[in-house]
Order: C-alpha cells, then sequence, then structure tokens
C-alpha cells in the first residue's frame, strides 16, 4: 500500500521523534566525548587549575614513557596468550557438544554459566584457587607431594594463571557463537559425507571447519577485541599490577594516570592510542561484515 | 549397539571435562556454606551447612548497598535500553524517511568507537553535565547500538500484512507501533532485556572510575575491595559473590533461550 504525501511526511516526523532519545544520548555519551578527547589530547590538565596548551607535548612524552610501553606491551603478550587459545576451544567444546551425546542442554549451561559471573567474582574464585600457601592448587600439590607453584610472583607466571582463569571465563561467549552457527549447518551436508565413508576427523577438517569459516572470521576479531580490552581480572587477581606494577596493562595505566594522578590530558592521549588500536581491528571487522553482506 | 556404546562413553567424558569445568563455581557456593574449621581443612563438602558466612558478609560489609546500588542502576538502564531501542530499531527497521541512511551509519560509526578509548572525556563529560555516579552509570550505557541492531533486524523481518490492514483501519502510527508492532516484538524484547540486564549487572570498568564512596559502590566494585580485605577470610567473602551471581544465573536459567539467542544474535545476525 503506497501511503499518500500528508501520510508520507507523518512518517518522516514521526520517525525522527523515534530517533531522537537515541541520538542524543549517544552523541553525549560518545560523539562528543570522542572530539572532545582529541581536543583534550593538546592539553594539560589536573582538573583543578584551567588547562595549558601544550601542542604535541603529550604525545612526544608518551613516546618516551617506559611504563605506558610497558602497558602496552603487556597486553599484547596477554591478548597473545589468550586469543588463540579461546577461539580454538570454543570451537572445539561446541564440536563436542554438538556432536551425538546425551543431555545437551545441560552442557551447553554448564560451559556457558561462568561467562555470566562478573570478573572480581571470576577474580576472587581463582585466587582462592592461586593462593601461595592456602590456595587450592597448591594444597592439592602439597598432597601428592609436589612442590607448590608461585602461581603469581613473576609477570610471567601471573599472565599465565590469569590467562586460565580468562579463558575459564570468556569461553562461554565463543562457544555459544559456534554452536549457534553448527546449528545452521544443514544435516544433508554431513548425511552426504556419512554417506562417503568419511571419518569424523575428516569431516570436520574438511567440511565443518570450512562451512565455519566466516563465524570463525567474526569469533576472531571480537575475541581480539576483548582480549586487548582486559583489565579487571589481571588488576584484581595481580593485586593492581603486582609484582611491582609490572603486570599492569593499558587500560590500567590509563585509568591510573587519569584517575588517581589526575593527567587529564596525558590520560586521554595514552586512551587515543589504546583507541586506534582497536578502532584498526574494528576497521576489519567493519569491511568484512559489509563483504558478507554483500554475497 | 556398538553406536550407543560410543554415545555413552563420549557423554561420560564431556561429563568429566563438565565436572573439572563446573569445580571453581561449586567451591565458591560450598565454601559459601562452610564453617571455617572446614574451610581450613579443605572439605569438599562441609560437616556442617551453615549460612554464618551470609551473616558475617551482611553485617561486615555494605552487601546490602551495594546489591541495591547493582538492582537501581541495572534495572533502570535496562528499562532504557528497552524503550530507546525500541524507538530507534523500529524507525530504522520499519519506517520510510529521507536520511535514513545518513541515520544508519551515524549509529553504527559509534559502535567502532571503543569506550575505554574516550574513558577520561567520558567522565569529565558526565561532570560538566552534574551528573552523579549513578545517573551518570545509566546514561552511559541506556544507548545500546546491539539493542538497535536487534530490534530493527526484528522489525524488518515482521511481515506487512498486518501493519496494513491496521492501516487500512485507520490506525495511525504510534497505534500501529503500540498496538501490533511491540507485541509482536516480546521475544527479541526479552532477549534485549536479559542480555543487557547481564551485561550491565557485572559491569566493573565504569563503575569503578564513577566510584566515589564505598556507599555508592555497585556489586562488582564492591566485591572487589574485599580482596585486599584482611578482616574478612574466604568463606563471607564467597558468600558475598554467591549473592552477588543470584539474579543473574536466576535469570540465565529462566530464559537461556533469549540469552543464547542474543548473544548469537548481537554478533552473527
Amino acid at each position: 500500500m503506497e501511503l499518500n504525501l500528508s501520510s508520507k511526511k507523518k512518517q518522516w516526523v514521526f520517525a525522527y521523534a523515534m530517533l531522537l532519545p537515541y541520538v542524543v544520548v549517544y552523541t553525549i555519551v560518545k560523539i562528543y566525548p570522542f572530539f572532545y578527547s582529541l581536543v583534550l589530547t593538546f592539553f594539560k590538565w589536573d582538573i583543578i587549575q584551567d588547562p595549558v596548551f601544550i601542542g604535541f607535548k603529550n604525545y612526544a612524552k608518551l613516546l618516551t614513557d617506559e611504563k605506558f610501553w610497558m602497558s602496552m606491551r603487556n597486553i599484547l603478550h596477554f591478548t597473545a596468550l589468550t586469543a588463540v587459545p579461546a577461539i580454538l576451544l570454543g570451537l572445539i567444546t561446541a564440536l563436542i557438544i554438538s556432536s551425538d551425546i546425551r543431555g545437551k542442554g545441560i552442557w551447553r549451561v554448564i560451559f556457558f554459566l561462568p561467562y555470566i559471573f562478573s570478573v572480581s567474582v571470576v577474580s576472587l574464585l581463582w585466587l582462592l584457587m592461586y593462593g601461595p600457601k592456602y590456595g587450592l592448587f597448591n594444597m592439592l600439590f602439597v598432597k601428592m607431594g609436589l612442590p607448590p607453584v608461585e602461581w603469581l610472583t613473576t609477570v610471567n607466571m601471573a599472565f599465565f594463571s590469569v590467562s586460565i582463569a580468562t579463558l575459564w571465563w570468556g569461553l562461554g561467549f565463543n562457544f555459544l557463537i559456534y554452536l549457534a552457527a553448527l546449528q545452521q549447518i544443514p544435516k544433508d551436508f554431513y548425511e552426504a559425507a556419512s554417506i562417503d565413508g568419511a571419518r569424523w576427523y575428516h569431516r570436520i577438517w574438511y567440511l565443518t571447519i570450512p562451512l565455519l569459516k566466516r563465524t570463525t572470521l567474526t569469533v576472531a576479531i571480537l575475541q581480539l577485541i576483548a582480549s586487548l580490552k582486559s583489565f579487571g581480572q589481571i588488576y584484581l587477581i595481580t593485586g593492581k599490577g603486582a609484582p611491582g606494577g609490572k603486570s599492569k596493562v593499558i587500560l590500567h595505566y590509563i585509568y591510573e594516570k587519569g584517575f588517581l594522578e589526575l593527567k587529564m590530558g596525558y590520560a586521554q592521549t595514552a586512551a587515543f592510542i589504546f583507541f586506534l588500536m582497536v578502532f584498526a581491528v574494528s576497521l576489519i571487522q567493519l569491511k568484512i561484515s559489509q563483504s558478507v553482506e554483500d554475497k | 549397539m556398538r553406536f550407543h556404546l560410543g554415545r555413552t562413553i563420549r557423554t561420560i567424558i564431556v561429563g568429566l571435562i563438565g565436572a573439572l569445568y563446573t569445580f571453581p563455581t561449586f567451591w565458591m557456593i560450598t565454601s559459601s556454606m562452610k564453617l571455617e574449621k572446614d574451610l581450613v581443612a579443605m572439605k569438599i563438602f562441609p560437616k556442617t551447612w551453615s549460612l554464618d558466612n551470609y551473616y558475617k558478609i551482611i553485617e561486615q560489609a555494605k552487601i546490602g548497598a551495594w546489591f541495591s546500588n547493582s538492582m537501581f542502576i541495572t534495572g533502570i538502564t535496562t528499562l532504557g535500553v528497552i524503550v530507546i531501542g525500541l524507538m530507534a530499531g523500529y524507525a530504522l527497521g520499519r519506517l520510510k524517511f529521507p536520511g535514513k541512511n545518513i541515520m544508519y551509519a551515524y549509529i553504527i560509526a559509534g559502535m567502532v568507537i571503543p569506550g575505554e578509548g574516550i574513558m577520561i572525556t567520558v567522565f569529565l563529560t558526565m561532570k560538566d553535565l552534574g551528573l552523579g555516579a549513578k545517573a551518570s552509570l545509566i546514561i552511559l550505557h541506556v544507548a545500546s547500538a546491539v539493542a538497535v541492531m536487534i530490534l530493527s533486524n526484528y522489525f524488518k523481518g515482521i511481515a506487512n500484512e498486518f501493519e496494513e490492514a491496521a492501516r487500512i483501519d485507520g490506525a495511525g502510527e504510534i497505534k500501529i507501533l503500540t498496538h501490533i508492532m511491540i507485541p509482536m516484538a516480546v521475544p527479541a524484547i526479552t532477549t534485549v532485556a536479559i542480555v543487557h540486564f547481564s551485561w550491565i549487572w557485572n559491569d566493573f570498568l565504569w563503575p569503578l572510575i564513577f566510584a566515589t564512596s564505598d556507599k555508592a559502590y555497585t556489586l562488582p566494585v564492591g566485591l572487589s575491595t574485599l580482596i585486599n580485605n584482611s578482616d574478612l577470610r574466604f568463606g563471607p567473602v564467597m558468600a558475598g559473590s554467591t549473592l552477588s551471581v543470584i539474579p543473574v544465573v536466576v535469570m540465565f536459567l529462566l530464559f537461556q533461550r533469549y540469552f543464547m539467542r542474543g548473544i548469537a544474535g548481537a554478533t552473527l545476525k
């Protein structure tokens, strides 16, 4: 049914009225702060006194700030540790749960559940496991006659331990996306393959994984972004960056510079560099999702 | 027969991995009900089941206040996400108007701006607006691009006949929305509500930034302060953790299907 001109006009007005609340709030909390942040990177400001224009000095200082680069190296280190295992484990779990087993519904709940815990709960839980003397792991180790392990005392060990906790926490998300994607693969694909006498691992390698290519691309990018944004669990499990602040990641660095040291311009400059890093990954995602839609 | 045996063996193996996977959660819940001596003795199950830890944590930490802060912020924000997302999603998914593509692009653009990358200026903006911690946290999350995407896709999928029939009967835009579209979108609305409730309930960075006093903490921020509290033993802390996950876990178990659809839908479409 074609609308006549006056009801068309009514619909225009109605449509913009409907968009208004979203656009107003979104402009206040995202678009305005974004441009504000670009400006702020050229100022020195401690909130109390007036901001002072200092040109590119924040950027220049940041380039030689050893602590900034350490936090960048740390987040890349942590991302390298978590991203690939998180994708692989999500895929493997989804493949297992969607195979011919009993009680699929229960397993789905079990492997997804930790995802809905807050980062504080996850950190508290794993601190209970990693405690040096009374932690569950070390008590078990000692009982079995093994030496206790220092789970959190060196940066490398701390990152390893926090990675395990992170994988446990976040597995459910990738798992669920893969599970949904697996359910969309028509059964006939598999039936044709099983008639040809393909073994299960052939089927997975030559059929399922290629069919999941698009999903894997999405999962990989979302995982990469999520890993780069890791903060809470590292901050809490290592006890705010221990040992000696050496395990601080970039968001921790920004939080400290901004909200504890009140260096607003400087902190926002670091945040802007972080922004560029995530933005680059997001652009790839946007590009991929568009090229998929074109097809 | 061989086929059946394989299935049982596979189920047992998955069961063992599942049990291991659930162990931390199980440990949290049982520890919260153990007396100090059972905790130290590392008993798998408490010898005597006790709620002492729950009384202790409620008495010694401001769990009650944190819980109600979290409830208030999460409840209002989720409601806002639905109302605002419904309106924008309906306009983008269903209505014809000039400049639609531009509006769409404008909204999508925000998805590539990570909030963490502008956290300093977001904080300053909220401060300039004179908003307190709670109001800031609500405003911050109330415009959700994910909600708009889920809802506009859903509205797009609703057949035209319903709308046309209503128009012939003389229904106006608002009536079509409230009497036809919204009732039909209940599954999508439920999905949006549940997914956002859990995200906002568990949010840590933003409440940490806006946290002013221990009375104003949300549960995740409040619980995180217990890590360095040497007066509190693990038992009460685990009781606090258990209390904090109850609302989301109950909701998840009740609305599992919507929840999972939401997570998958937000990413795969």
